[in-house]
């Protein structure tokens, strides 16, 4: 499994002298494996422009969009690339940690990720059922 | 999803593969799979003749799903029609019984056996039905490849609902090879995830005897003690195929029609070879 770690700082002066404020952002992903050099490189141009207009807004004071994270990927049918088989099985093996029945996971990904199956999921989609996984794991902890 | 897109999609077991690994000859399988030694020699006739059967009983099916009511003649008459096709697809083909037209003959009546043993009350669900599953162990770790595969048909009867696969054989099949049959749980496993419950696998065998053919139903159930068998049975595969432990089956049946006795014979000699023909 590919594991792409970004973060965008970015400093600036404070409200009073002498003083700076940092912003930061960091995000990590796991990436589907056989990614040719071509495609890891613009996956990591996107993550970090994507990360470095984050940043930039929050010091104009403008909110990032929330909307434009986990639920529109979640959403829309995929046509491109599916999920690997290493995101397959992390996504099982996550699940029966949590005490998620495959019953059950099959229809999170029926009625959330509106896919027939878990190997019907696209990349993303896949990232994005992971992730809810994970915070379900955390909240259970 | 067809079978040849999920195939091609990603890395995965089939029934096929494990049973040509684990239960036929180990050294076959990498030759074919693994090193992808070109084969040589003729295609055997069984093979074409399984090909064009199935194609038949396909067109059967179909009908059978849509209503629609087919003579004996017709289906005589597509067969030899689809076994021609497919002896021109496959090329050098070995009918090792006989020729080309005694095959198509036998053909003629194994269809028309299957025509006549059809249930009028049975109704068919599912055609060629592809699929892709986890492969989960009884400790429930899922392993990284799935489980790909497709089932001929599906039916249902008096609200039980049956996985059909169509065979023709020469001989008539034994208890044990339907109560252990690796085929039965591949089946059920993959439909029973991603059509819906279903209550049993059926092997609908037409047999070659010499008088007239005979029609048999072999009907087999599994559960998820099979299904975590079969998980462990392609960890095993796994292990095999990390390891290279790949061997002769001096001994098997599949020696006789094998495309890889060349290679065979001189393996235990210079297996580097092998390697650098594959390479």
């Amino acid at each position: 499994m590919i594991k792409l770690v970004c973060s965008y700082s970015r400093k600036g002066p404070g409200d009073e002298e002498y003083s700076s404020r940092q912003y930061h952002a960091g995000l990590e992903m796991e990436l589907p494996e056989g990614l040719t050099q071509g495609q890891l490189d613009a996956k990591v141009h996107e993550t970090f422009g994507r990360l470095r207009d984050v940043v930039e807004q929050e010091l104009q004071g403008k909110p990032a969009p929330v909307a434009d994270t986990v639920a529109p990927t979640a959403n829309r049918k995929e046509t491109g690339r599916k999920i690997s088989n290493a995101q397959a099985k992390f996504a099982l093996d996550l699940a029966r940690r949590n005490g998620v029945t495959m019953a059950v996971l099959e229809q999170i990904i029926s009625t959330e990720f509106h896919a027939d199956g878990l190997y019907d999921l696209g990349a993303s989609q896949a990232s994005a059922l992971i992730d809810r996984l994970k915070t379900e794991h955390r909240k259970a902890a | 999803m067809t079978l040849m897109q999920l195939k091609d999609e990603r890395a995965h077991w089939s029934y096929s593969s494990l049973n040509g690994l684990l239960g036929v000859c180990s050294l076959q399988w990498a030759f074919e799979r693994y090193w992808q030694v070109p084969p040589s020699g003729k295609v055997p006739g069984a093979l074409t003749f399984g090909s064009a059967y199935h194609r038949a009983q396909e067109y059967l099916a179909t009908a059978r799903m849509e209503n629609r009511q087919i003579n004996e003649k017709d289906l005589r008459e597509l067969f030899d029609t689809v076994f021609h096709r497919q002896v021109e697809e496959d090329g050098d083909v070995d009918f090792a019984d006989g020729d080309i037209e005694s095959a198509a003959s036998q053909g003629r009546d194994v269809i028309a056996c299957a025509l006549a043993n059809t249930d009028p009350e049975e109704r068919v669900l599912a055609i060629n039905h592809a699929f892709c599953v986890p492969l989960t162990k009884a400790d429930g770790t899922t392993l990284v490849k799935p489980l790909i595969g497709e089932a001929d048909c599906i039916v249902e009867k008096a609200g039980k609902r049956t996985v059909v696969d169509w065979k023709t054989s020469g001989t008539r099949y034994s208890d044990q090879k339907i109560r252990t049959s690796l085929q039965a749980s591949a089946m059920l496993l993959g439909v029973n995830r991603t059509f819906g419950a279903v209550d049993a696998f059926a092997f609908d065998v037409v047999v070659k005897l010499k008088k007239a053919p005979a029609f048999e139903r072999y009907v087999t159930t599994r559960g998820e003690n099979d299904f975590a068998r079969l998980a462990a049975l392609a960890a095993a595969a796994d292990r095999i195929v990390a390891a290279e432990a790949f061997a002769p089956n001096d001994t098997g049946f599949a020696c006789a029609g094998c495309r890889y006795k060349a290679a065979c014979k001189t393996w235990h000699c210079d297996q580097a070879r092998v390697v650098s023909v594959a390479a």
